[in-house]
């Protein structure tokens, strides 16, 4: 559960202050509901009051939840270098909230930093483009980036030192 | 088979220590009488004791450690799996909780009845057709435009 | 992470961990308790003790040392994630063997269609040959020092028979271990044991 917590803390300022207020509401909008179906007791369902209840509680809950998941792709999507308005905009606007589930298959790797400059760079480079400095191991013969573990180079076949 | 016959397949047997004690101690019995036995088990012997001397390979230096940053680098990689799997069944919950609660909010606030193009929209049936028909065109738009870098295809 | 050594931040814990280093202490059924109980750090000192022994016999196997380790590092994964089913009881190296063997015949069944129990000619230097049947015994035991006649006799062997060759005088391991790693019964270890040596001497004398 250390890993959800580490992620929670990507949420920006504004998302979670929407979400605590939202979830501070939740008696406030029961309330609410209870009160709109006691003035218009025509409402099918919502006439029931613990219902109106409830359903007042699930809104206010889905906002609050909404919130923090916006909140979270915003910030995400800034440390990925993608951009967080557009998928903002995916993630409220697609129904059903697909564009959110859309966001996390989608994105990009976490941005990888040159361990000599500090610079950002994203993680299918190979060399640093402020500095030059090679980002992981790369291969003698093509300079390509080489995984760990491999003993020869995917993709030009040199074999690699085991060190 | 006769006797001498059986402790000559046994030969081999005996000279590897692969006999229980009864057939071990009938094959030294015999092969104290029987001079060609003998010769052969000493033969035999000497084939087991070459076999115990067998040059061996040398393990590599750095075979352990590089065994354990395998190991390391695959739980790594299995736990972000994990993770992975975890919020995507989450977020699948979430859709599905979030979409039902939206269409039971607009249902009740329009009275039940909402009228475009001749079908009631907030019945269930024309309510979840038109919204999974949106959600699928705008995410299969967005997943043909922008998917083609996703770290989720890759780490799983 | 502390995954392998000790993550440690204060100078007090650190002493009292260098004078305790699990290594020196712990004993073998120590680290594979501890395996069980999912301590991973137990893992580096069972696979130093057992190192140079299951790389012979991978390598015996596989006659190939890139394989053998590969296969090494495979056994040690595949013993991590079984080590729950593991049953304290038995011999701890009968059935770390037989885990290696089995995966050992995996690759090769991967990579090769070539039956497992036929000869393996592949591409090996053909064996020298003992000069005559009447050789005295001397003169085979000379021989046989040398080790690479025997070796390259060894060599030509199918797996079958490699493998109880390699456990029974290599390992040294009962017939009841041999059964347990390879998954046969002992009537079959003694079988194959025999027909091995067999083989072997007619390749080295009598073709």
């Amino acid at each position: 559960m250390s890993r959800f917590t580490e992620e929670m803390k990507i949420i920006p300022r504004p998302a979670r202050i929407i979400a605590v207020v939202a979830a501070l509401l939740v008696p406030f909008a029961a309330l609410c509901f209870v009160v709109v179906v006691r003035l218009n007791p025509t409402h099918g369902s919502l006439a029931w009051v613990p219902f109106a209840a409830l359903a007042g509680l699930a809104v206010m809950l889905m906002v609050s939840i909404y919130a923090l998941l916006v909140g979270y792709i915003v910030g995400d999507a800034r440390r990925r270098g993608m951009s967080p308005v557009l998928w903002a905009l995916l993630a409220i606007f697609i129904p059903n909230a697909i564009g959110i589930i859309l966001y996390f298959i989608l994105r990009d790797p976490l941005l990888q930093h040159c361990s000599k400059c500090g610079a950002a760079a994203q993680a299918s480079f190979t060399f640093c483009a402020v500095c030059g400095d090679a980002l992981s191991k790369t291969c003698p013969g093509c300079h390509g980036a080489v995984q760990p573990g491999w003993s020869h180079c995917a993709r030009c076949g040199a074999s690699l030192p085991t060190a | 088979m006769s006797t001498h016959e059986s402790i000559r397949n046994m030969l081999p047997l005996a000279a590897a220590g692969a006999l229980g004690p009864q057939e071990q101690l009938q094959v030294e019995a015999h092969a104290r009488n029987c001079e060609n036995c003998r010769t052969e088990l000493d033969a035999w012997s000497i084939y087991a004791a070459g076999l115990r001397g067998l040059p061996q390979p040398t393990v590599p230096a750095d075979l352990v450690a590089r065994t354990q940053a395998r190991i390391l680098r695959e739980r790594e990689t299995a736990a972000i799996v994990r993770w992975n799997v975890l919020t995507l069944c989450g977020l699948g919950i979430f859709s599905w909780v979030a979409s039902v609660t939206f269409w039971a909010l607009v249902r009740e606030l329009s009275g039940g009845r909402l009228e475009v193009l001749g079908t009631n929209l907030v019945s269930a049936g024309p309510w979840f057709l038109v919204s999974f028909t949106v959600a699928s065109i705008t995410a299969a738009a967005t997943a043909l435009l922008i998917g083609n870098r996703g770290e989720i295809g890759r780490t799983s | 992470m502390g995954l392998f050594g000790m993550e440690v931040r204060i100078p007090i814990v650190m002493i009292l961990t260098a004078s305790m280093n699990p290594d020196t202490f712990s004993t073998q059924e120590d680290s594979i308790a501890r395996l069980q109980r999912g301590e991973l750090d137990a893992l580096g000192s069972l696979m130093t003790q057992y190192q140079h022994r299951l790389y012979r016999f991978l390598h015996r196997l596989l006659q190939d040392p890139i394989a053998a380790d590969d296969v090494f590092q495979q056994t040690w994964l595949r013993v991590i994630e079984k080590i729950g089913q593991y049953d304290a009881r038995r011999q701890f190296d009968a059935w770390l063997f037989s885990v290696a063997r089995n995966l050992a015949i995996d690759y090769l069944r991967l990579r090769r269609s070539s039956s497992l129990d036929a000869p393996d000619d592949s591409g090996i230097a053909p064996v020298e040959r003992l000069a005559a049947s009447g050789q005295s015994q001397l003169d085979r035991l000379l021989e046989f020092e040398r080790g690479a006649v025997l070796a390259a006799a060894v060599e030509k062997l199918p797996l079958i028979h490699r493998e109880v060759i390699s456990l029974r005088f290599e390992e040294d391991m009962k017939l009841e271990e041999i059964a347990e790693v390879a998954g046969i019964p002992i009537s079959t270890v003694k079988s194959r044991l025999g027909r091995a040596l067999e083989s072997l001497r007619g390749r080295l004398e009598w073709k």
